[in-house]
């Protein structure tokens, strides 16, 4: 039997070269990449074994859409506690610096008063305590209207994001199909895609899923965001209250209803800031009526009628000094009688500080008082518990949110991402094979080089 | 399960970032002393914890309150006590005077100095006010004057009470009215005119006084009885809130304030774990095959 010698050993040896080279190459990406966040690990497919040039990407669809409503609800949830913590700080409770300090001594305040009337000092010192009433009720109201304004404000950076982000989405989308048209990888550019996919997922609840032709189409509830080259658009117009609000340009819903930050951030600027601030108006109104009457029932140290200690401006948490306060001691009305004029006369100072345990209706906050009369401070103690409680609750469901959100995150990196170890491994055995081939032609060369200079003529 | 690099670098740095809040939070609860920080810290108790604070800044001023009534009245006592002796004396001089009609004369002088002491304890002052002038001016409360139509004493005061509060909701007046002293009889005129009747000898006359100033002393000495018992009420009151504000203090430490064997534990455990994650993510990161191969 002839031994048929010819060179389709070395063709063989030379594609095993050229294979081994080229997964090399994808092992060293791989590698380099490990660290990269949203890098996700390449091998060569099947298809690409006998020519085509495309690797595929470990993506696992079903971890994403996974991971990505975690992350929705997981920046659902971190939105409502940054805000609720907010408004929380604002209220720097329990400490002396706090709405409640000041109201216990102001009705100290009051009763000291009503023991000394005649004294400017006392007097005096009753004023300042109505001052720091005045002044802590009004900075906590105009905090919470920063607190709202700053809620918009990141509502409109939110909404530039996402509007850059889905024409990005939109726009690979466009790129990928042309590079494949082109025989180009677009591997990098997925990964890209898919960043921008989780960023969405965490700004407004998008969730997506990819198509034959290698785009994607991202979605929020029933809106389509991005299918092919389209892509929505979130339109912010100036609303009530100065507040903008948000419309899905095609669609011509309102935006930012599916979760995300967006969700929160809205939630917070119209429902819980809001919320505190009507608590705020109820209380500054149910002060300033009661001090006020109580003041207007007595008469001042000259004998004239009391006149009022605060201004509260109709619907706004708001307390102004009123005349009261900002003239003389000598205009606190501390005494209940007038004719003769009796500088020792305090029942009225006496019956301002009886305030203090006297039940009152507190208009305007039905959810918190339930309809029932009841002391300022007893009222105030309830919105600081009511408000403690929203925040731990909006802590927990954070907390809860963010360990969900990592674990889905961890399946999918486990899934997608980068094993160092692994890939190390196959770079040695790589490094094997290519000695190997090498080593083959090299054995060919030998072979066919005996052959040759054994059988040349002439020797 | 494949265990990625990235996997490692997400669950470390949530490891660390839980950690470093716990260790932030220990120590924020070590460093204030206090437990609640803010509202969510305990929602439970954050609305005792205020309502207890006010309750304690109440009984600090129902303390002071009733330090000002025992002020008032204990002024009071000892000027209705000296004025309780004056009205003895002139008694005994009157008593003396009808029967010894030689000794009526320097009895009757002695008498009127009585009636000077009188005046002069009826317009005492308590912090500058009159004792016995009701709500009214800080002038003297009472004037007097002598005239051909005989002595004239005026009350310059009102009739009004003023009040404290003792202990919470308890009320009590710390102060006698010029209309309560003297209402019931004008004993500083009968002191006037027990001097001129014992300076003019005139026994019967004297003897006719004495109803008079018996009366004048029942009429203090039941004053007295009264300023007594509100001045005891005002010092019940007084150790009455300082216990309770002891007891009060008490439960708002037990509410606020930091457990620090507790939390010392907690945040030295913070600590340990915060290292350990810290050592493990140091020697984790870096290691791979990789370190291993041998080129």
């Amino acid at each position: 039997m002839p031994l048929p010698i010819g060179f389709g050993g070395l063709q063989a040896s030379l594609r095993s070269l050229q294979q081994t080279q080229r997964k090399l190459e994808i092992t060293s990406r791989n590698i380099t990449g490990a660290n990269d966040p949203g890098y996700t690990r390449e091998q060569l497919t099947a298809a690409d074994q006998i020519g085509f040039p495309d690797v595929a990407r470990d993506r696992d669809v079903l971890l994403d859409r996974n991971f990505r409503q975690r992350s929705g609800d997981q920046g659902y949830a971190a939105a409502q506690r940054s805000q609720v913590g907010a408004v929380e700080g604002l209220f720097a409770e329990p400490s002396t610096q706090g709405i409640s300090a000041a109201l216990d001594a102001f009705w100290v305040a009051a009763q000291a008063l009503s023991n000394n009337p005649a004294d400017a000092g006392v007097r005096l010192t009753f004023q300042q305590s109505a001052t720091t009433v005045a002044a802590r009720i009004t900075s906590v109201s105009d905090g919470l209207q920063t607190a709202r304004n700053h809620a918009d404000q990141a509502v409109a950076a939110n909404v530039d994001q996402v509007n850059s982000l889905l024409a990005d989405v939109a726009d690979i989308n466009h790129r990928v199909v042309g590079e494949q048209v082109a025989g180009r990888e677009t591997a990098l550019l997925q990964d890209r895609r898919d960043r921008d996919i989780d960023q969405l997922s965490k700004l407004v609840g998008a969730n997506a899923s990819i198509n034959n032709d290698g785009t994607v189409s991202v979605w929020a509830g029933n809106n389509t965001l991005v299918s092919g080259v389209f892509y929505e658009q979130i339109v912010a117009t100036s609303g009530a209250g100065g507040m903008q609000t948000l419309t899905w340009k095609n669609a011509g819903i309102p935006a930012g209803q599916d979760g995300g930050e967006l969700k929160g951030l809205l939630e917070a600027r119209d429902q819980t800031i809001p919320r505190y601030q009507g608590y705020l108006t109820a209380l500054a109104g149910a002060v300033a009526s009661q001090v006020n009457a109580q003041q207007q029932a007595g008469y001042d140290q000259d004998g004239n009628p009391g006149q009022a200690l605060f201004i509260n401006p109709p619907g706004t948490g708001v307390l102004q000094p009123g005349p009261a306060l900002t003239g003389s001691p000598r205009l606190i009305a501390a005494a209940a009688t007038n004719n003769p004029v009796n500088p020792l006369d305090g029942k009225n100072a006496q019956a301002m500080a009886a305030l203090r345990t006297q039940a009152t209706a507190i208009s305007g906050a039905a959810d918190l008082t339930g309809g029932n009369s009841m002391p300022l401070s007893n009222f105030y103690q309830q919105l600081i518990a009511q408000l403690g409680a929203e925040s731990k609750g909006a802590k927990q469901i954070a907390e809860t949110a963010d360990a969900m959100a990592s674990q889905a995150n961890q399946m999918r990196l486990s899934a997608e991402g980068v094993e160092p170890d692994a890939e190390a491994l196959r770079l040695t055995a790589l490094q094997k094979a290519y000695t190997a081939a090498a080593r083959t032609i090299s054995a060919y060369n030998e072979t066919l080089n005996t052959l040759i200079t054994q059988l040349a003529p002439g020797r | 399960m494949r265990v990625t690099a990235q996997m490692d670098i997400e669950a470390s740095l949530q490891r660390m970032q839980q950690l470093r809040s716990q260790l932030a939070d220990a120590q924020a609860q070590l460093a204030g002393g206090q437990r609640i920080n803010q509202p969510s810290d305990d929602p439970a108790h954050v609305g005792e914890d205020l309502g207890l604070r006010s309750q304690l800044g109440r009984l600090q001023q129902i303390q002071n309150n009733a330090d000002d009534a025992k002020g008032w009245l204990g002024a009071s006592d000892a000027a209705l006590s000296t004025l309780t002796g004056v009205l003895h004396r002139a008694r005994e001089l009157a008593v003396q005077g009808s029967s010894d009609i030689a000794s009526a004369k320097p009895a009757g002088i002695e008498v009127e100095q009585l009636r000077k002491q009188a005046v002069s304890l009826l317009n005492q002052t308590y912090t500058g006010n009159a004792l016995f002038a009701g709500t009214a001016a800080a002038g003297p409360a009472f004037t007097d004057a002598t005239s051909s139509a005989g002595y004239s004493l005026t009350y310059q005061g009102n009739t009004a009470q003023m009040q404290r509060e003792v202990a919470p909701g308890q009320f009590v007046s710390i102060n006698v009215t010029g209309s309560q002293l003297i209402g019931g009889g004008d004993f500083v005129k009968t002191l006037y005119n027990l001097s001129q009747d014992l300076q003019n000898g005139d026994a019967n006359a004297v003897r006719g006084r004495l109803t008079e100033l018996d009366n004048a002393l029942t009429t203090v000495s039941n004053l007295r009885t009264e300023v007594g018992s509100a001045y005891n009420q005002a010092d019940a009151g007084k150790s009455g809130a300082a216990a309770t504000a002891v007891k009060l203090q008490e439960h708002l430490s037990g509410i606020q304030d930091t457990d620090m064997a507790d939390a010392t534990v907690k945040a030295q455990a913070a600590m340990t774990a915060y290292q350990a994650a810290l050592w493990v993510t140091a020697r984790l990161v870096p290691p791979s095959l990789m370190d291993f191969l041998k080129g």
